[in-house]
């Protein structure tokens, strides 16, 4: 089909011809027939086989299709069309030439080269976006002289390369080869930094560089000299008026503090990478106030360049991103890129959670560069924020739930080395234990660094792998109690048989309910749901919260055992004793967010069940479907899972529509329901940060609580003019009323969809 | 994914039961190739910024032409509207199961709102069924509401969304429609 090779061949023939005028698609198409190709391959035969090749092809009729089995329809979607001026890069319009001509030893004005910088500025950020160069950047002319021969010194890197003509380079011109060649530099950082960290290649960003080095052979030093001097040049020179210069000088400033901070960023240690982002985002300003001096010059960007470069799709459409929308994302990036480095001030296991997710939550979503950079600084060489290691994390973890003050994590265990003895057993083990658990920790951390859909399709495949390691984790609990020597708590009231805590399998499973908890959510968020199954999905996240709280209930108990043990221990010293407070307030504070949510989205659910119940949200016919075949598409991420049991369909629909309760007691137990989450709520909000376990994200941890609470509210007040219009309308009457249901991102929070009532008359 | 790769669906709104009683609705064959692929090309890429080659189209109506129908005006014989589809195992993370796949859909805009959309895919999930399908998926435009729309009154649901799917950077929808009851599936053709 499409061989990338021979395209490049017979392009590069072609460019041979050009001056000789194409006028005809056909104007370089070469009569004579091609040589034959020159095999060296061992033990291959080069054969003349037109004769048999028309041989068989008489076998077949006019218009038979034939088709090889290995044929596949990736094939076929790579398959181009020769002479087709959409697919064929080389199909020529009559009197188009296959390259431009574009002079480059004419002169610009300073307001052209304005007009340029911003055009790759927003081409720039078109990048950043997720287009290709190939469609951005490197439509630039300029940018293709530049790159191409591949220039290894800035002697290599004029525009202009008559004979002698370095000599003359007029400084409006120097000005934009240094920007040039600081934006090729900076974006080599980026997608250098991309390319090492998890990202999916097209749908958040493209790295490919169509073969084309991104000034890698140029040092980092020589371009930002080459800048500065540019700039020291400009500010002597008085050719140019005062307000072109200062837009200018500027731009030359802006794109060597872009350069700095690009290479500071990649650091994990620097203290100085914040200050960077927000100096480079305090050139913004001006950048857009002074963009008005700059002059367009189109004819310096071509949708031509990408028949040079090496791809095998054929030539798209410039992207065109507006100067508003590139100074927005800018800006954006400055911000969070600053933000995204205070994830290296560690406060504790859980504050550093509740920080990537909300991170990850900001609306619009952090861009693809920020989110790598966020990977990079925790993960970077597998060392934990800079200077932790993964047991560090996971022991952190562990103690501040299920294991406070416990000899299982009493790294002098490690140091035993008599096979027999309990401590070098208990190391043994709970080794084995992190070896498997750290893999699906870190994967959780990595995942939510993904874009949206992203992240809650990995979470819809992986939780399978957290019910398997909270089994695993199961085995070694039973195991260890030999060595711990485990006093089960005996209690006839709750169960005849001893109850053991179970620590490393109630951690997997704690964390497998939020994560389950979070597709639940995520599926309000991207509109996965169709209205009529908004009952059932908040009646199942209340489900699932509400066994976590149970959990959570369960884990505390076994936490509060050990501390009143060692309080009443005098050989525990304090710092110990206090493991067990922190492990049971954030246990608590755990199960204060599972109250409100529950408490919030059982409300919902009522609620959404009478709105279909009084049809004020219908569903489609769906004459190919039935509710328990679709329960089945809507709960497949959780039927291979062991604990929490799926619920069956009959039962979830009883639950559900509640036969038995009447319209109005149904909205009194949603009014009930919300009046206790919004209580909850406004707990949550005035809990410290520390408290909270969000250090280094309080703020944006209490807006997300306030947005919370502002949706609470507004779904009591939904509630009350629903009973209200029930009421009117009486027994038997349809009440006046419709319903509104607003769209992801225009209500109080994206996992809270509360209806709005509007009167008919 | 290559089957990724086909995925478009530009569907139209059926508000209205009462089609044209004279619209004549065939299963594609090889002998229509001469007649009809150039119109197929014509309607389906004009939505598209890059057309798909001939092979695309070839690809899928060489192997699954009769799950591939036509909406033909019965005095013109121009086309009006076509839906192309796939029917095959599938293996990825979970049992196999025999997938319908729709690929491509759509209807020519002077002829939109009268359920003719509609009525070529019911076709060809009839088809699928008969064939013994399993279920049936396919992506749509997250901002293509009426065929979002048509097929959820079909009876599929959305079951993920996709990021940045297409060329022009606009994300998706997969949509999904069970046929059998999952412990049914065999993921082989059925009898």
């Amino acid at each position: 089909m499409s061989s990338n090779g021979s395209d490049i061949v017979s392009q590069e023939i072609a460019n041979l011809d050009i001056n000789d005028g194409a006028r005809d698609a056909f104007a370089m198409y070469d009569s004579a027939p091609p040589p034959a190709p020159k095999l060296k391959s061992k033990g291959v035969i080069a054969m003349d086989m037109t004769a048999e090749f028309a041989n068989a092809a008489q076998q077949l009729d006019v218009g038979q299709l034939v088709k090889d089995p290995y044929f596949t329809l990736f094939e076929s979607v790579g398959a181009l069309e020769i002479m087709d001026r959409k697919m064929d890069s080389g199909c020529l319009e009559p009197g188009e030439t296959m390259e431009d001509e574009y002079d480059f030893s004419q002169s610009l004005l300073p307001e052209e080269i304005i007009g340029i910088i911003d055009q790759l500025l927003c081409h720039e950020m078109a990048w950043h976006m997720g287009y290709p160069l190939a469609q951005t950047i490197f439509t630039s002319l300029y940018i293709d002289k530049l790159l191409s021969p591949c220039p290894l010194s800035i002697q290599q890197t004029y525009f202009d390369t008559r004979h002698g003509s370095s000599i003359h380079e007029p400084l409006t011109v120097r000005i934009l080869r240094a920007y040039c060649l600081g934006l090729i530099k900076t974006c080599s950082y980026i997608n250098n930094r991309v390319k090492a960290e998890h990202f999916y290649e097209e749908e958040d960003f493209v790295t490919h560089t169509f073969n084309r080095s991104l000034l890698e052979g140029i040092e980092h030093d020589d371009i930002f000299q080459f800048l500065e001097e540019t700039t020291r040049l400009l500010a002597i020179s008085d050719d140019v008026s005062p307000d072109v210069k200062k837009a200018l000088d500027c731009r030359l400033r802006f794109r060597a503090q872009f350069l700095e901070t690009v290479e500071v960023a990649d650091s994990s240690t620097s203290d100085a990478i914040a200050q960077h982002w927000k100096t480079l985002g305090e050139f913004l300003p001006f950048l857009k106030s002074s963009s008005k001096f700059g002059k367009p010059s189109p004819f310096s960007f071509s949708v031509k360049i990408q028949r040079k470069l090496a791809s095998t799709v054929p030539p798209r459409p410039i992207v065109q991103v507006s100067q508003e929308s590139s100074f927005d994302h800018l800006e954006r990036l400055c911000r969070d890129a600053a933000v995204a480095v205070e994830v290296l001030n560690y406060y504790n296991s859980q504050s550093l959670l509740t920080f990537v997710i909300l991170f990850q939550g900001r609306k619009p979503q952090p861009s693809v560069y920020v989110r790598t950079l966020l990977q990079h600084y925790i993960f970077a060489d597998m060392i934990m924020l800079g200077d932790k290691s993964i047991r560090h994390i996971l022991d952190d973890d562990l103690a501040s739930t299920v294991l406070p003050n416990h000899k299982l994590l009493d790294r002098d265990n490690d140091d035993i080395e008599v096979p027999h003895d309990l401590r070098h057993q208990m190391a043994l083990r709970m080794e084995t234990f992190r070896a498997r658990a750290a893999g699906s920790y870190l994967d959780l951390l990595r995942t939510i660094c993904q874009n949206r859909c992203r992240i809650r399709r990995s979470l819809c495949h992986t939780i399978v792998d957290w019910d398997t390691l909270q089994l695993d984790a199961e085995e070694l609990d039973v195991e260890l109690r030999d060595f711990t020597m485990e006093a089960p708590i005996l209690d006839q009231q709750i169960s005849t048989e001893p109850i053991y805590s179970f620590p490393l399998s109630s951690w997997a499973y704690f964390y497998k309910l939020k994560q389950m908890e979070w597709i639940v959510q995520m599926g309000f968020e991207l509109e996965t749901y169709q209205q009529d199954e908004l009952a059932g999905m908040y009646w199942y996240l209340q489900y699932l919260v509400r066994t976590r709280y149970r959990h959570l209930e369960r884990i505390r108990g076994f936490d509060v055992r050990g501390f009143a043990a060692a309080r009443k221990d005098p050989k525990v010293p304090s710092n110990k004793i206090l493991e067990y407070t922190r492990a049971v307030s954030f246990i608590d504070f755990s199960s204060m967010e599972a109250a409100a949510t529950y408490g919030f989205a059982d409300s919902l659910s009522s609620l959404f069940t009478v709105l279909s119940r009084l049809s004020l949200i219908k569903s489609p016919p769906r004459p190919y479907s039935n509710d328990s075949m679709r329960y089945e598409v809507r709960m497949k991420p959780f039927l291979g899972i062991g604990l929490p049991e799926l619920v069956p369909f009959d039962e979830l629909t009883r639950t559900i529509m509640q036969p038995e309760e009447s319209n109005l007691d149904l909205l009194k137990f949603a009014s009930e329901c919300a009046v206790g989450a919004k209580k909850g709520f406004e707990v949550l909000t005035k809990l410290s940060a520390k408290d909270a376990y969000c250090q280094g994200s309080h703020e944006s941890w209490l807006n997300n609580i306030k947005a919370c609470l502002k949706a609470c509210i507004f779904t009591s007040i939904t509630i009350a003019s629903v009973k209200k219009a029930v009421e009117v309308a009486g027994i038997d009457g349809r009440p006046k009323i419709k319903i509104e249901i607003p769209p992801s991102g225009k209500g109080y929070h994206d996992w809270w969809i509360v209806p709005k009532v509007v009167p008919v008359s | 994914m290559a089957e990724d790769a086909v995925a478009d669906s530009k569907a139209s709104d059926s508000k209205a039961t009462g089609l044209p009683a004279e619209l004549r609705y065939i299963q594609y064959s090889h002998e229509l190739e001469k007649q009809y692929l150039p119109a197929i090309r014509a309607l389906i890429s004009k939505d598209l910024s890059e057309p798909y080659s001939i092979y695309v189209y070839r690809y899928f109506l060489y192997q699954w032409g009769d799950l591939c129908f036509l909406a033909i005006h019965p005095t013109t014989s121009l086309l009006i509207g076509i839906v192309i589809s796939k029917l095959e195992t599938h293996q990825s993370h979970s049992p196999p199961t025999l997938r319908g796949y729709i690929a491509m859909l759509a209807t020519s805009s002077a002829y939109r709102n009268q359920g003719i959309a509609t009525t070529l895919v019911r076709k060809a999930i009839d088809a699928m069924i008969e064939r013994g399908a399993d279920e049936v998926v396919l992506e749509t435009e997250e901002s293509n509401t009426p065929a979002v729309k048509l097929y959820e009154r079909l009876g599929f649901i959305r079951s993920k969304k996709l990021h940045r799917y297409y060329l022009n950077g606009s994300s998706a929808y997969r949509l999904v429609l069970h046929l059998k009851r999952t412990m049914d599936m065999s993921g082989e053709v059925g009898i």
